[in-house]
């Protein structure tokens, strides 16, 4: 199977005025095509830093992380931005759309970074409101939709540019747990399809519905080993 | 990103909070205001004169000679001249003679006349006593009739040629031409009746009477040529020939106790006075603007800040530091650029209005409407850079905090 990311001797700290905070403190793992990966561990022990790194969003103080082969610890900004735009779809806690613009415009937001007719963007973000069963609410704004419905549209939105990974950060923990089975649901159903995953969670029962599961405990890799019962579908 | 989903993105920006937008806007709004308002009022006024100049037929083709010295004073020797000058008939006649490239020179003896005709009276103070070379001032001077001849002046014949306004109060609504009638008690017969002509700063030309040059040193007991209209033939030769015609004088007066105008003079008067109001105008303006561009820049600072979130979501999906910049300059920009078109349109606005009042068409000049608009996309541009910088260099993790 082809690996879609390598993380190696990953370390960040993050300096606060005087005193040096590490968040990770060398962590190495690989994450192939079509996997469901599941990072969980007490708060504080660097897993949204780990997604951040991953997601292109931060640099690392030291080591390294492949997508694709391609070494992004070493990219700039716009190289990153690049990368962010065509291979990481994101799903955040909080949703993150934006509030004033409908729900298909949210899901064609990263398409506007391209370079692609604006009929197209429509016709490409409608597929995936159509896949997560929203197409009957392209026209609502985020504040008119339920969290789960607004979960859904981000995963859309995630899934718009093909990514060659979705990261989830707690996508469930703000959503009650029919909202939460839903997306998980979606998840599980997108993973079967063939999508590669890696989804941040404090709660045991979400990281079961995973088929692989990285437990981190002070910037560390505590245990990696499969997820052997799948509560939801599976 | 295309700029054609940026612009978009900068205007539904302005509309979310339209009240903010205004008043931010204001700045720039009275600025461009000013600034387009007062050029084209200056540029109007111009315009104005110079249409009353040339509708007089005294054009830049022609100079002014006047019989007493220059004054100190905007336009005192010219009223000096009106009651005692020194140019007479032979002055002028020499100037004919010597002063090549002149189409026409034109001498005018002016008083003052009391018009009788039967039991009505009506006094005016614009008798020309002149020569048929008039017509090079005045275009089709006559509406019906004809006007002063070669002859009316060598046998020195008391013919008048009335304006319009004369005819009205003495002949009502019948025939003028024709008929007798009485200057300063003298006859006189009505060979033309001028045509209805504007007022000329201020001045009724309608109540201009014209009396051959010869008659009206009879009239009024004088050779004192108060003013003389040299026309040349060529534009370009109009300072060569007015050096000219202040030899000749000078040769024959031995003290330059006359002055020589150029019609262009007037203008570049009107010219002087708009210079000033326009730069003291343009300084509050330029005030005004620079408020205004600090008001954008608040309101921008301000902008990024609240929406530090959404900055954070553009950059999670792939928006680069050079999206968010353009994003945010465009936003200032078109903040800017609408405050500079709605100054433009109330400009134009208050232009129409004043323009009705005072029976004048007053447009928005397109010089001034392209400064305003340059200006108003410069302020934008100066206003937004600083705020648009910052929201470029957020940092995603950060931006995604909020």
């Amino acid at each position: 199977m082809s690996r879609v990311v390598k993380v190696e001797e990953l370390k960040k700290t993050y300096i606060l005025g005087k005193v040096n905070v590490p968040a990770l403190q060398g962590i190495s793992f690989e994450v192939n095509k079509e996997e469901f990966v599941s990072i969980t561990g007490p708060s504080g022990c660097g897993k949204s830093t780990l997604m951040h790194l991953i997601g292109c969003l931060d640099h690392p103080s030291s080591g390294s992380v492949y997508l694709d082969a391609t070494n992004v610890s070493q990219l700039d900004d716009n190289q990153l931005a690049e990368i962010r735009n065509k291979k990481i779809g994101f799903v955040f806690q909080t949703f993150n759309l934006l509030p004033r613009m409908s729900a298909i415009e949210n899901v064609e937001l990263p398409l506007i970074y391209g370079n692609l007719s604006p009929a197209k963007m429509t016709e490409m973000g409608m597929q995936m409101l159509d896949k997560v069963g929203l197409k009957h609410r392209a026209g609502h704004r985020p504040p008119e939709l339920s969290g789960g419905e607004r979960q859904r549209v981000a995963i859309a939105r995630a899934l718009v540019i093909d990514p060659s990974i979705i990261l989830a950060d707690e996508p469930t923990g703000n959503l009650d747990s029919k909202s939460s089975e839903e997306i998980m649901a979606i998840f599980q159903q997108l993973n079967r399809e063939g999508v590669t995953i890696i989804m941040v969670t404090h709660e045991h029962d979400i990281a079961c519905c995973t088929k692989r599961n990285i437990h981190l405990k002070d910037g560390k890799v505590l245990s990696d080993e499969p997820v052997k019962q799948n509560i939801i579908g599976g | 990103m295309r700029i054609s989903q940026t612009l978009p993105l900068a205007l539904s920006a302005l509309r979310s909070n339209p009240m903010r937008s205004i008043l931010t806007m204001l700045g720039v709004i009275i600025g461009v205001f000013l600034v387009i308002t007062t050029v084209s009022m200056g540029e109007g006024a111009k315009n104005f004169v110079y249409d009353q100049i040339t509708s007089f037929g005294i054009g830049a083709d022609s100079l002014g000679i006047y019989g007493a010295p220059e004054s100190d004073m905007q336009g005192m020797g010219m009223m000096a001249a009106m009651t005692k000058s020194s140019v007479t008939a032979r002055d002028i006649d020499a100037v004919r003679e010597r002063v090549p490239g002149l189409k026409a020179v034109v001498p005018a003896i002016m008083g003052a006349g009391e018009f009788q005709y039967g039991k009505k009276t009506y006094d005016s103070n614009m008798v020309y006593g002149t020569t048929e070379d008039f017509k090079f001032l005045m275009k089709d001077i006559v509406a019906e009739g004809r006007f002063i001849t070669p002859l009316d002046v060598v046998y020195r014949k008391r013919v008048v040629v009335i304006g319009q306004k004369l005819k009205d109060e003495l002949f009502g609504t019948f025939p003028s031409v024709g008929e007798q009638i009485k200057i300063n008690g003298v006859t006189f017969r009505v060979i033309g009746l001028g045509k209805e002509m504007s007022s000329f700063m201020g001045i009724d030309m309608n109540e201009m009477a014209a009396i051959p040059i010869s008659t009206a040193e009879d009239l009024f007991d004088t050779s004192e040529i108060m003013e003389t209209w040299a026309v040349v033939r060529n534009l370009e030769d109009v300072d060569e020939a007015e050096g000219q015609i202040r030899k000749v004088l000078l040769d024959r007066h031995g003290e330059e106790d006359f002055q020589i105008r150029k019609a262009t003079d007037m203008l570049k008067r009107i010219d002087n006075v708009m210079g000033v109001i326009t730069s003291v105008v343009s300084a509050i303006a330029a005030i005004s603007l620079l408020v205004g561009s600090v008001g954008i820049m608040n309101i921008m600072l301000v902008s990024v800040t609240e929406r530090i979130p959404e900055i954070g979501i553009r950059k999670s999906v792939g928006a680069r530091k050079r999206d968010i910049f353009v994003q945010f300059l465009l936003e200032a920009v078109s903040i800017s650029l609408a405050g500079g078109i709605i100054g433009i349109m109330f400009s134009a606005l208050v232009l129409f209005i004043i323009g009705k009042f005072i029976n004048l068409a007053l447009t928005p000049s397109i010089g001034a409407v392209i400064i305003g608009f340059s200006v108003s996309l410069f302020v934008g541009v100066v206003a937004g850079v600083y705020p648009a910088m910052r929201a470029a260099n957020l940092d995603p993790v950060e931006a995604l905090r909020g």
